[in-house]
């Protein structure tokens, strides 16, 4: 179903050998940082004993184990991997330039397309933030959507991540109370890999995608191409869309929220709830909720986003879903995480528009 | 040896220390850096190892002998130049420089 390129990336042996050992080194970090969590525990800091502050929580971690070996090479692999991922994935494109680029124009002409349209302006926290501590962002090259969203997740992300990923995302999807949804709005689509998900669960639902990232829906396109998908994508921010009143019945998301500050977050449930036809569903999913969390898996996931450039990521955690989607008038509403223990990754927040 | 003696700058081993101690991170991710860069070679050379015994080539001994011809010197100083300049961004704290 999926073509060779997008399936699995195609790269010469440069590329695939730096990438593998970019997952090589997030394995080894991962374990590391096991590592020092059992030193902590050996010097009496446990999920129990931490403090409720957050700040507080890394000053205890850094006091206790800050010059353990294993914390330390936490550190250090965590930077480096950090910092030299995007470059490695950006290189690895370019030495299959001359076979990727072709493959990937030839997915341009199709049922699904980037509409063309004015750009609306950026916001700023969006703009001026390198997410993922890659410079550029989410646009930092022509093809980052092939980039990040094939080479990154597929070849990196996904031997590197519990669990698989894409499940996670078909779960998420499949958690909708209903599956005869007409119009379907996918925001923070970016380079479709919710998208995919949801039009294989629906699959006779009319799908609108949206993002900030050009770059990504590019991609998006493409890749509902590949698989005969009708997508109409817009770059459009999901808390102002622009998108006429009551023109959907499910408005859903895939770890967007966690991109965002909780203003826009608020702002983001409000729009959804005036895009969504009477009686429509809402249905989010993102990172575990931190109060829900024990507090060591809580401070793990926050020492992961600071290293990873995930500058929202704990506001966004820390904040009630359940309540934002509440004031903004939803129904209903219920919570939690459907994955599996300790984070029970992905959380999911549903509710409805009262019909 | 005395009369050129009085010449010689008299060395100091504690002042030969170019590294300062805030380098020693960027000391840990070169080393980083240099073994992404060794599994690269020594996977490539597996998989060369690997393509050539399936056409029934022994390459180790063929490689002893070989001697590159002046265009694949220049190839090979160009790929030694981006493996320096790879190892030296990262112990300068620098970004990691695009292929040219
Ligand atoms: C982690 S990615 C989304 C992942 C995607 N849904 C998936 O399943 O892989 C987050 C995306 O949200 C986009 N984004 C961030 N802020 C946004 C906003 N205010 N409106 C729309 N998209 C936004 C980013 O450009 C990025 O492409």
């Amino acid at each position: 179903m999926e073509t060779p390129t997008l399936a699995s990336p195609r790269l010469a042996q440069r590329g695939r050998a730096a990438i593998n050992f970019q997952a090589g080194i997030g394995i080894a970090s991962a374990r590391l940082l096991a590592q020092a969590e059992r030193a902590l525990a050996d010097r009496g800091i446990t999920a129990d004993t931490l403090p409720e502050d957050m700040d507080a929580r890394h000053d205890t971690v850094a006091h206790v184990i800050g010059d353990h070996p294993a914390f330390r090479l936490n550190t250090l692999l965590s930077e480096w991997r950090a910092k030299s991922h995007g470059p490695v994935a950006r290189d690895a494109f370019e030495e299959q330039r001359d076979q990727l680029v072709p493959a990937l124009h030839a997915l341009d002409a199709g049922p699904s397309r980037l509409v063309e349209e004015p750009i609306p302006p950026l916001p700023s926290y969006w703009a001026d933030t390198e997410f993922h501590r890659t410079e550029g962002g989410w646009d930092s090259s022509a093809y980052n959507g092939y980039v990040h969203g094939e080479i990154l997740h597929k070849l990196m992300l996904a031997k590197m991540f519990p669990g698989d990923i894409f499940a996670q995302r078909r779960a998420a999807a499949s958690a909708a109370p209903r599956r005869d949804y007409a119009r379907i709005l996918d925001m923070g689509a970016s380079s479709g890999h919710y998208t995919v998900a949801l039009a294989e669960i629906f699959p006779a639902a009319r799908i609108t995608g949206i993002d900030l990232s050009p770059r990504m829906l590019e991609h998006a396109a493409r890749s509902g191409n590949a698989r005969g998908q009708a997508w109409q994508l817009h770059v459009r921010p999901a808390e102002d869309t622009g998108l006429p009143a009551e023109s959907f019945d499910l408005v859903t998301s895939f770890n967007l929220l966690h991109e965002l500050p909780p203003p826009v977050i608020d702002a983001v449930f409000a729009e959804t709830f005036r895009l969504l036809a009477p009686g429509g569903d809402m249905l989010m999913s993102d990172v575990p909720r931190f109060a829900e969390l024990d507090r060591l898996t809580a401070w793990r996931f926050d020492h992961l986003a600071k290293w990873g450039g995930e500058p929202f990521w704990r506001a966004s955690a820390s904040m009630d879903l359940a309540a934002a989607a509440t004031r903004a008038g939803f129904t209903g509403v219920t919570a939690g995480g459907i994955g599996t223990a300790p984070t029970f990754h992905p959380y999911l927040i549903q509710g409805r528009k009262p019909a | 040896m005395t009369r050129h003696a009085e010449y010689a700058v008299a060395g100091d081993p504690a002042a030969r220390s170019a590294l300062g101690p805030n380098q020693i991170d960027q000391l840990g991710e070169a080393l980083l850096a240099l073994t992404g860069e060794v599994w690269i070679l020594t996977d490539r050379l597996a998989v060369l190892e690997a393509i050539l015994a399936e056409h029934g080539i022994d390459a180790a001994g063929a490689i002893d002998r070989f001697v590159p011809s002046p265009d694949m010197e220049k190839a090979l100083n160009a790929k030694r130049d981006k493996l320096i300049a790879t190892v030296l961004a990262a112990l300068a704290g620098q970004a990691i420089p695009a292929p040219t």
